[in-house]
């Protein structure tokens, strides 16, 4: 158990503390992880964060890591979304992070979005859950919404077919409440909510509702449609309540039960159980405020050694605290790195 | 289809077993498969098959396959059959 998961997300921490929680964390991968200790043979306690091991996100697409040790039970495998390579990470699930997991992105969501039960609509199909071992990115992001919801709703007859939406299921959902939420990947959202024409009584039925919409997976697929982050908020929210908000989260499954939203500055910070670096994509040295990699980690994970990895996302660290008030490492995400494969997480 | 058969092939389903491995008195205990991503599938499940939406309190408390019948049976969907 972290210890940091019993405090506020984004309290101020103790940064030795948490230096020596990776540091064990580490240990126990090297020590139940074969293919990981080959990888960083010989590796003991190190002084900084700089120094952990850690590993490239594309390794958990050829290597199928997972840490065994005494009562470690892995029921499940994530899936990243389909890739242009067509290879996807798979992150093996144990049942001791899972709950870990859970109680980081509540902890995470509640901050920003408040602890109110509401319907939870979901972009998705419900054949989407019956993966058999396997869940895929976009119900795993889904399922972290769950502890907020009163009642799950799937919104579409086709998972990948945003024109599928269920009409019957969607005034099922608004029938009777104020305010809801409604889930999916960033894509998904604005050509299943924004540019299709929804029937007349479901505008009606709309009209005037609290909607807080939640999404992530990052922008690239929209870029054909050129529509900017301003637009793509202001299109959710026509017609609503004007409490309805938007938020986006940035998380992959390389660090599932990690999630960091968008704040109203602009900026995402890390809470207390996790940390981010910024590399420099050829050096690898770490950078203060210059743009590069980013590198994310966390004490939650235990069942694989995916609790310190270096994306292939580009961002740049935002020095001191930043303006919401939360405490943490701020940091921006910019994008891909160019060249590097197009998939449903930080595509921005 | 008796509603018996309906249940018994949507948990097979959802807990990815053989036939000869699911009886009417398996518990969450004996079903390594039964875990938050399944208690969330078969609230889903249900719904779609039987009509009936679980609240929370009643997909979380699940704990057997017999109290999937009960809750059902107490919305007047007979298991009788």
């Amino acid at each position: 158990m972290s210890q940091f998961l019993e405090q506020p997300p984004y309290a101020k921490r103790d940064d030795a503390a948490f230096l020596a929680e990776m540091n064990a964390l580490s240990a126990h991968h090297l020590n139940g992880c074969e293919a990981y200790e080959r990888i960083w043979p010989d590796t003991g306690t190190v002084e900084c964060l700089e120094d952990l091991p850690w590993l490239h996100v594309g390794v958990f697409k050829h290597l199928d890591l997972r840490t065994a040790v005494d009562g470690s039970k892995h029921v499940r495998t994530l899936l990243s979304s389909a890739t242009s390579s067509g290879v996807s990470s798979r992150i093996a699930l144990d049942t001791r992070s899972s709950a870990y997991q859970s109680q980081s992105t509540l902890a995470v969501l509640k901050d920003f979005i408040g602890d109110d039960q509401q319907p939870l609509c979901i972009l998705d199909s419900a054949s989407a859950l019956r993966g058999g071992r396997q869940i895929s990115a976009r119900i795993a992001a889904a399922m972290s919404l769950k502890p907020l919801a009163s009642q799950l709703y799937f919104l579409l007859e086709d998972s990948n077919d945003p024109s599928s939406l269920k009409w019957p299921e969607l005034l099922e959902a608004i029938d009777g409440h104020d305010a809801f939420m409604v889930y999916g990947f960033t894509w998904m959202l604005w050509l299943a909510w924004v540019e299709q024409v929804f029937p007349d009584d479901v505008v009606k039925a709309l009209a005037g509702k609290r909607i807080t919409f939640v999404h992530s997976g990052g922008w690239k697929k929209l870029e054909a449609q050129k529509v900017s982050p301003a637009t793509f908020d202001a299109k959710l929210k026509e017609d609503l309540d004007p409490a309805s908000q938007v938020m986006d989260f940035y998380g992959l499954v390389e660090q599932v039960g990690m999630i960091f939203p968008l704040c109203p500055c602009g900026y995402r910070t890390a809470p207390a159980w996790a940390d981010v670096l910024v590399r420099d994509p050829v050096s690898g040295a770490c950078l203060d405020e210059d743009v590069g990699q980013l590198q994310l980690m966390n004490t939650i994970s235990w069942g694989a050694p995916y609790h310190n990895v270096l994306t292939e996302d580009l961002g740049r660290l935002v020095p001191g605290a930043c303006s919401c008030g939360r405490a943490g490492t701020v940091f921006e995400l910019i994008g891909r790195i160019p060249k590097s494969e197009v998939r449903g997480c930080a595509n921005v | 289809m008796t509603n018996r058969e309906k249940l018994s092939d949507l948990l097979l389903d959802i807990f990815l077993l053989e036939p000869e491995e699911f009886s009417f008195d398996l518990t969450r205990e004996d079903v390594e498969t039964w875990d938050s991503l399944a208690v969330v599938s078969v609230a889903v499940g249900v719904k779609e098959t039987f009509g009936y939406h679980f609240t929370p309190e009643e997909a979380t408390g699940v704990v057997r396959v017999q109290d999937i019948i009960d809750l059902l049976e107490n919305k007047g969907i007979s298991f009788a059959d």
